[in-house]
């Protein structure tokens, strides 16, 4: 309409309106791109650590889980589960007391007030026990109903974890109590059989009640050759490691791949969207979670410690975050935390440490008929010096006299676990936060 | 004022010099940021004449009315209304004046009956006939809004509102340029009657036609100085058109011997156009005599004539007042 | 005639009312648009309070009645001077005023009186509102200044209140008079009405001790007083200088050139040309407004800064504790862009300039619109820029960590900038939208995340919400530039307001509509059925099933002697079965029921798994007769617990029966099969009628209960699908649920019945129970069911119904019964 050409006021006027929303709009667009480029890139990720149709639904890891197990001890086992359940929950009070007294092999010969309570339980539970031996129930290969990718997980089934090792630990101690040594070690073996991973709950661990019995000298050398064969045979600690992140990031696909969380409104009633940097941030930090390696170590613990503080502190800033629905910073970090598992895994290397270096003082002392002068003696029974360091890498506290010795899990006295003895960066801080309980072996 | 002259109904002399001026100026002067708007003006008003005040638009016509009226403070210099300084006594001076500005600003949200009683409740009684009076001749609604007038009919309103307690000073700023014709004429003819019961009546327009039949005294305001300023008939026959043909284009011609003052003078061909004021008939005689002349004819300029010549820049120096 | 009848009728009543009446009537008449405004918004805001606390339990977020009350008389005392004086100035009538025979004394007295007199009106109905909804705490003394104010969200004592709004008055009564500009006159009154309030701070955070609220009262209600004492004689100069005649600007004059001479050439003097149509209209709005524009992005700015700061340091103590309030900045400048769309000084007047000249309303509107758009994309840049640069962590700033994303502000800013630009083209005077913009804009922004947030209101939903007022305005471009845009203005504003209000509500009842009733013959038929069958005889017998110690288990001693406590109390843990049914037993001919809880039913499955083991290892009598023993207390409880009309002792009772057909089965030898205990348990094991027919007494008689006398007694359905519904939502489905879970249940007992594996009821019962879960991997699914029911059910606890209904275990023929 108007005739004269465009001057240079007319440009930059519309320049000045124009330039604003269409840069904005090229900010959302490459933020929008970017969310993209991310989506696509999770994915080959995952693939990387799983087999493909197992990311696709829940019905192959169903399929998966039923080809890797067998389900012809189903029944049985189930059966055996709520007995013993059914029978530790009469006896619940004894478990109770038993967990107090630490004092019951202080001396084998003298009757123990506790002891006839033991042996009702023991007789009681004998038939139980039978089942289990015939049956040999690794936890492994059994088949339970499990509802994979439904909410109701606490519905799966799987048999209680707590009943059969609180039944094998009882009897270990009948066995030892009446010093009969095959029964210990056929409980033993049974309980190794199940396989139970590393763990912070004292009723599934049997290493801290085997150093104790070593400490009786009721092993002959051949059965002391045998504990020590079952405690290296244990599974792997950092296989353990890597099995628990992979099941959390397996637990995680379905927020891995859409980004959602599934609302539920009583916990949290705003939905909420997560960018695809943020994924990937998560999985990154993942990954490095399991390259941490000497898992069982203090090292190992520092090191964790070390990358969850660095990720407490910066956070991704992805371009596509702006696209993220309400806020930058949606908080989703499931399972626990890293480092209680780390802690976790060093005090029960250290458990296996210092039951090895039991059972070889015992080998010591039936060998030369007296007990080894220092922990540097025990090389004459093959063990290899490493073994007797605690988890800051010094020797156990060991006093001896050639009849008598003492033997700590830990270089230096520290409050027993109920007690508190000074934070993180302390000596006896740390290994009180590790070991939780500093325990002495007295050899008579 | 002196006591015999205060009754209205007598009609005073025009000519009476012993009636002290309405209006006094005293070298007004008015700067602007980027304009000077009075240059020194003084003026003086008789009471019960037609005083129009002539001039370009943007000349200094309606900051002279805001410095009458008390709302403009001028750089310097100071004038008095009605014998008060608007400066010191605004309120006084409104009381006894009328003023409708060019663009009235009224409440749009009044009907007009409202707007005229709520003024009404300003003044004395008789305010509110004077206005329905003037209304119904004016054939406006009473209940209709102000919002949904037309600009005559608000100049109307204002007009009367402005008329209704009958000040002895009526100040109008450019009073008919929304206004029909008809309505226009009967407007001028009752600023004539006012005038003659002895109001004063402050007329600042550029329409020269309704000045020429209505003013008794005119001033001509160009660039903020009084050109002319003087009795409208005195004017008229002082200044001549003058118009000298000569023989030879380059002939350069005398200008007419004192009393005589040349206003403009224009030169087109042949032909010399002059108007001069105070031009005597043995100045017209000499003129002719002067050689090469063909011939000199002159006539009574008219009143247009006389505002262009008097605001074209190309005057003389500035004229003086006179009476 | 008849103007002359109306005219003189009209007059002569008004004829002798004194010019002060007159004057008050004008004052009043232009003040009552803005009484009437606040009156209106004030209701409006104490029901929306009112909805919104009745609707959302989880999201409470509520303006404090009694704080919304007093707060408007001051909204009141603000806009009054504004419109009293400021806009008689910007329309220039107050030169008209002052030509009339008044002194400016009167004038500016008489103004000041109106608007008192509004503002204790004001204050009369605001008291009125407080006192007649109760919404103070009446136990704490308002009336008292420094008086102990209690929990009400109220700071200050009313008379604090009543003198600040006084000294806001006085405010802005000085601040029309002084400054010509309506805009600038209200920038600048806002930080001299919260001037006491500042001074209080200030004080309070110089004397480096937090001071209680009755101190901080006084010093208040003492710089409030200070404050009128101060404004009041500077408002009556200004007011009269004003009305005087205006002061000469001292300049010296210009040398005397021509005025056409080069010398006066300054650069206004050259034209601004342009090619486009759009470009002059976009030039012309940033130069007319460019003070306004000039404060908003100042405003922008300030509230940026403050962000920044904020998101760099971890601790909000001193006057770091002052920046959060700058950032409501933001937000109301947000709001004053949009204002400045359709209102800044000139705006329509400039409108029908264009539309004098024959511009396209579409152009115009794109044309006004580009300036406001133009700074707010720029400042949504700055921020998601800026976003890019910090860390969101709490360990950094818990503000960081909190910050909104851009996707999120920027819905934020188009709600508030649509709602603000259809506000100024709505109200006619500048000082009206200026109050009321933010305040519907608050409102809208408030109600739309309660949609999304409890009503599942979709994201594109909230987008056209967002746009729909920018629509609106479009629509009404034509005729705004006309100005005859008055009376259909109402119809399109009534339209937007409805769209915003009713298309949430809209997809909510759609959503909860989508889940069928029960139809309702089907109910009355129930509801029948359920009264026939809940009078039936039965008469509740409780089971004291032992083993589960008394009180004193649950005494946690830490310090008690648990060596002691074992020797005690080991006995009491012992589970007697024949001790626990005896009272059914002994209940003889009556029909008698039961109830029994899923872990205490785990601990009886698990003894007689013991009994069973330990019969397997031993195979000798002992073993057999504790056998038995179980199996004929089992007999016992079974058909009480088939009873009972709750439907989770069904559940109990399924599994019982699956238990006993089990242990009949594996571990009874033939040659002991006709044994009374045996017998028993074969009596007890229902027929799929039998179990059809109790399991649909119980859902209907529970259902009814939850239905008719809602006495509490929930029907405990683990309803998952519940979580997973708009939080706002979920009273209104409930209902509808259990609807649908009791029909789902109802086919799922026909088909056990008539053994029919239809998959219907079963996907439903899914869907209900486990929500957001695989069906083919569930226990509804054909996998898990087709394993024998002893190996998959739950035994310990009960999460879902129907999960054993129908499988193979209830068609299974006993070999060793020997009569049906």
């Amino acid at each position: 309409m108007s005739a004269s050409p465009k001057t240079l006021r007319d440009r930059t006027m519309i320049a000045l309106a124009i330039t604003p929303p269409i840069a904005l709009l090229l900010f959302c667009i490459s933020a929008a791109a970017t969310w993209q480029a991310g989506a696509a890139k999770i994915r080959p990720m995952l693939e990387r650590s799983f087999p493909a149709e197992l990311i696709d639904s829940p019905v192959t890891q169903a399929a998966d889980y039923a080809d890797r197990t067998s389900r012809e001890h189903t029944k049985s086992s189930r059966e055996l589960a709520s007995a013993v359940d059914a029978l530790n929950e009469q006896y619940h009070l004894l478990f109770e007391v038993l967990e107090e007294h630490d004092d019951l092999f202080e001396n084998l010969d003298e009757q123990h007030p506790i002891n006839a309570y033991l042996n009702d339980y023991l007789a009681e539970a004998a038939p139980l026990l039978e089942m289990a031996k015939q049956l040999n129930p690794n936890e492994a290969s059994i088949w339970h109903a499990n509802e994979f990718g439904n909410p109701n997980s606490y519905s799966s089934g799987l048999a209680s974890l707590r009943g059969l090792p609180e039944l094998l630990r009882t009897e270990f101690r009948g066995a030892v109590r009446d010093k009969q040594t095959d029964r210990a070690m056929e409980a033993f073996r049974l309980f190794q059989g199940l396989g139970i991973g590393p763990t912070g709950q004292v009723s599934l661990r049997m290493l801290p009640l085997v150093s104790q019995s070593i400490a009786k000298g009721i092993w002959s050398e051949a059965e002391l050759d045998e504990i020590v064969q079952l405690v290296e045979t244990s599974p792997d600690l950092n296989q353990a490691w890597q099995d628990s992140i992979r099941s959390t990031k397996l637990a995680q696909i379905p927020w891995l791949l859409r980004g959602e969380v599934i609302e539920t409104w009583r916990r949290d009633p705003i939905p909420k969207t997560f960018a695809p940097s943020r994924r990937i941030e998560w999985l990154d930090r993942n990954d490095q979670f399991s390259r941490v390696g000497g898992i069982g170590t203090f090292a190992a613990i520092k090191r964790v410690m070390k990358l969850q503080e660095e990720f407490r502190r910066e956070s991704g800033s992805g371009l596509d975050l702006a696209l993220q629905i309400p806020a930058y910073n949606q908080q989703h970090s499931p399972g626990q935390s890293k480092d209680y598992l780390a802690t976790v895994y060093a005090r029960v290397a250290n458990e296996r440490r210092h039951a090895r270096t039991a059972a070889a003082v015992a080998t010591y002392k039936l060998k030369f008929n007296q007990y080894p002068a220092t922990l540097n003696d025990l090389a004459k029974v093959n063990l290899p010096a490493s073994t007797t360091l605690d988890p800051l890498g010094d020797p156990f506290q060991f006093e001896s006299d050639g009849e008598t010795c003492e033997l700590g899990n830990a270089s230096i006295w520290f409050t027993d676990g109920r007690g508190y003895s000074g934070t993180f960066g302390t000596r006896d801080g740390t290994l009180s936060a590790i070991l939780k309980q500093f325990v002495v072996l007295k050899f008579r | 004022m002196s006591s015999e002259a205060q009754a209205t109904d007598r009609l005073p002399e025009p000519s009476e010099t012993t009636m002290e001026p309405v209006i006094t100026t005293d070298a007004l002067t008015m700067h602007f940021r980027r304009c000077d708007a009075l240059m020194g003006v003084s003026l003086e008003i008789q009471p019960g004449t037609v005083f129009a005040l002539l001039g370009e638009n943007g000349a200094g016509k309606t900051t002279m009315i805001r410095i009458l009226t008390g709302f403009q403070k001028p750089t310097s210099g100071s004038c008095t209304v009605c014998g008060v300084n608007p400066l010191r006594d605004p309120q006084g001076v409104r009381r006894q004046i009328g003023y409708v500005s060019d663009a009235p600003a009224l409440y749009d949200w009044m009907s007009v009956a409202q707007i005229g009683g709520f003024t009404a409740s300003f003044y004395d009684a008789s305010f509110l006939p004077n206005y329905e009076a003037s209304i119904r001749r004016y054939e406006i609604r009473p209940e209709q809004k102000i919002r949904h007038l037309s600009k005559g009919q608000r100049a109307k309103v204002a007009l009367s509102l402005a008329l209704a307690h009958d000040p002895s000073l009526l100040i109008l700023d450019e009073p008919t340029s929304g206004l029909d014709p008809k309505v226009r004429r009967n407007f001028l003819e009752s600023m004539i009657d006012r005038a003659a019961t002895g109001r004063t009546v402050f007329l600042s327009s550029h329409q020269i036609s309704e000045v020429e039949r209505v003013a008794d005294t005119i001033a001509i305001l160009h660039h903020g100085r009084i050109r002319l300023h003087g009795p409208l008939a005195e004017l008229r026959e002082s200044i001549h058109e003058v118009v000298i043909d000569v023989d030879d284009p380059l002939r350069s011609i005398a200008p007419p011997p004192e009393p005589a003052e040349v206003l403009t003078e224009e030169t087109s061909g042949r032909s010399r156009q002059l108007f001069v004021r105070h031009l005597s008939p043995e100045m017209i005689h000499t003129l002719r005599e002067t050689p090469g002349v063909t011939e000199v004819r002159t006539r009574v300029a008219t009143l247009e004539e006389i505002f262009v010549a008097c605001t074209s820049d190309r005057t003389a120096p500035a004229m003086s007042a006179a009476i | 005639m008849s103007t002359e009848a109306t005219l003189t009728a009209l007059t002569t009543t008004r004829h002798e009312a004194s010019s002060t009446a007159w004057f008050w009537w004008k004052e009043t008449r232009q003040l009552a648009p803005l009484v009437a405004l606040l009156a209106i918004v004030s209701l409006l805001i104490i029901v929306i309070n009112a909805i919104l606390g009745v609707a959302m339990e989880s999201f409470r977020f509520q303006l404090p009645h009694e704080v919304t009350m007093l707060v408007f008389p001051g909204l009141f005392a603000t806009g009054a001077g504004p419109l009293l004086v400021g806009q008689e100035r910007s329309l220039r009538t107050i030169d008209w005023l002052a030509l009339l025979p008044i002194s400016s004394k009167r004038l500016a007295t008489t103004k000041l009186l109106v608007g008192m007199a509004g503002l204790a009106v004001m204050w009369a109905f605001a008291l009125l509102v407080i006192t007649a909804f109760d919404l103070g705490h009446r136990d704490t003394s308002h009336w008292m200044i420094g008086g102990q104010t209690g929990y009400s969200g109220n700071p200050f004592s009313y008379p604090v209140w009543i003198s600040h709004s006084l000294f806001v008055l006085l405010a802005g009564f000085y601040v029309a008079w002084r400054i010509k500009n309506q805009f600038y006159s209200l920038i600048a009154l806002i930080p001299l009405a919260f001037s006491p309030l500042i001074a209080t701070s200030l004080v309070s955070e110089f004397s480096n001790r937090p001071m209680a609220m009755g101190p901080l009262d006084w010093i208040n209600f003492g710089f409030t007083l200070l404050g009128i004492a101060i404004v009041t004689p500077i408002t009556y100069r200004a007011a009269i200088q004003t009305l005087g005649a205006a002061e000469a600007p001292s300049v010296t004059p210009l040398l005397d050139v021509s005025p056409h001479s080069p010398a006066r050439e300054t650069n206004e003097a050259i034209p601004a040309t342009f090619g486009t149509q759009t470009a002059p209209i976009i030039w012309q709005s940033i130069h007319s407004a460019k003070g306004m524009l000039a404060i908003l992005i100042g405003m922008l700015l300030i509230s940026f800064l403050a962000a920044v700061q904020l998101a760099a340091v971890d601790r909000y103590r001193g006057i770091i504790g002052l920046l959060p309030w700058l950032l409501f900045l933001a937000p109301l400048a947000v709001c004053w862009l949009g204002i400045s769309v359709f209102k800044h000084d000139g705006a329509s007047e400039r409108v029908r300039f264009l539309a004098d000249r024959g511009v396209s309303p579409g152009k115009t509107y794109l044309a006004l619109h580009a300036v406001p758009i133009a700074i707010l994309c720029c400042s949504l840049l700055v921020y998601g820029l800026w976003n890019l640069t910090i860390v969101h962590q709490e360990s950094v700033s818990d503000f960081a960590a909190g910050l909104p994303t851009l996707v999120t502000i920027l819905m934020f800013i188009v709600w508030i900038y649509s709602i603000s630009q259809w506000v100024s083209q709505f109200v006619r005077t500048l000082i009206l939208s200026v109050i009321l913009a933010p305040i519907l804009a608050l409102i809208t922004t408030g109600w739309l995340v309660f949609a999304y947030v409890s009503l599942g209101f979709p994201i594109y939903g909230l987008v056209l919400c967002g746009l729909a007022p920018m629509l609106a305005t479009y629509v009404m471009m034509r005729r705004y530039m006309d100005t005859a845009d008055r009376p259909l203005t109402f119809v399109v504003g009534g339209g937007v307001v409805g769209l915003i209000v009713l298309l949430p509500i809209g997809f909510a009842a759609t959503h909860v509509l989508s889940v069928p009733s029960m139809d309702p013959t089907l109910r009355s038929e129930l509801i029948s059925e359920a009264q026939r069958d809940s009078t039936q005889n039965a008469r509740l017998v409780g089971v004291p099933i032992t083993g589960f110690a008394g009180d004193f288990a649950f005494r946690h001693d830490p310090l008690g002697d648990k060596m002691k406590d074992l020797q005690d109390h080991l006995g009491d843990y012992k589970l007697d079965p024949l001790k626990s049914v005896a009272p059914l037993k002994a209940g003889g001919s009556d029909q008698v029921f039961a109830r029994m809880d899923p872990w205490i039913y785990s601990r009886w499955h698990g003894s007689i798994m013991q009994t069973r083991i330990q019969w397997r290892q031993n195979q000798d009598d002992q073993a057999w007769t504790e056998l038995a023993k179980w199996l004929d207390a089992s007999a016992t409880l079974l058909p009480a617990l088939r009873r009972s009309s709750l439907l989770s002792d069904q559940e109990i009772a399924d599994r019982f029966e699956v238990l006993l057909i089990d242990t009949l089965q594996t571990d009874v030898p033939a040659e002991r099969a006709d044994e009374p205990a045996v017998q028993a348990a074969k009596q007890a094991i229902g027929t799929p009628a039998s179990r059809a027919a109790a399991r649909r007494r119980a859902v209907v008689v529970t259902w009814q209960h939850n239905f008719q006398d809602d006495r509490g007694r929930y029907l405990n359905h683990h309803l998952t699908v519940l979580e997973h519904q708009p939080p706002g939502l979920v009273g209104w489905m409930e209902p509808r649920f259990y609807d649908s879970l009791v029909t789902a249940m109802l086919e799922g007992i026909d088909a056990a019945a008539n053994r029919s594996d239809d998959l219907g009821w079963r996907w439903k019962l899914h869907q209900l129970h486990q929500t957001g879960g695989v069906f083919q991997t569930s226990r509804y699914g054909d996998d898990l069911r087709a394993a024998p029911a002893i190996e998959t059910m739950t035994v310990d606890r009960v999460n879902g119904y129907g999960q054993l209904w129908g499988r193979d275990w209830e068609y299974v023929e006993l070999q060793i019964r020997n009569q049906p």
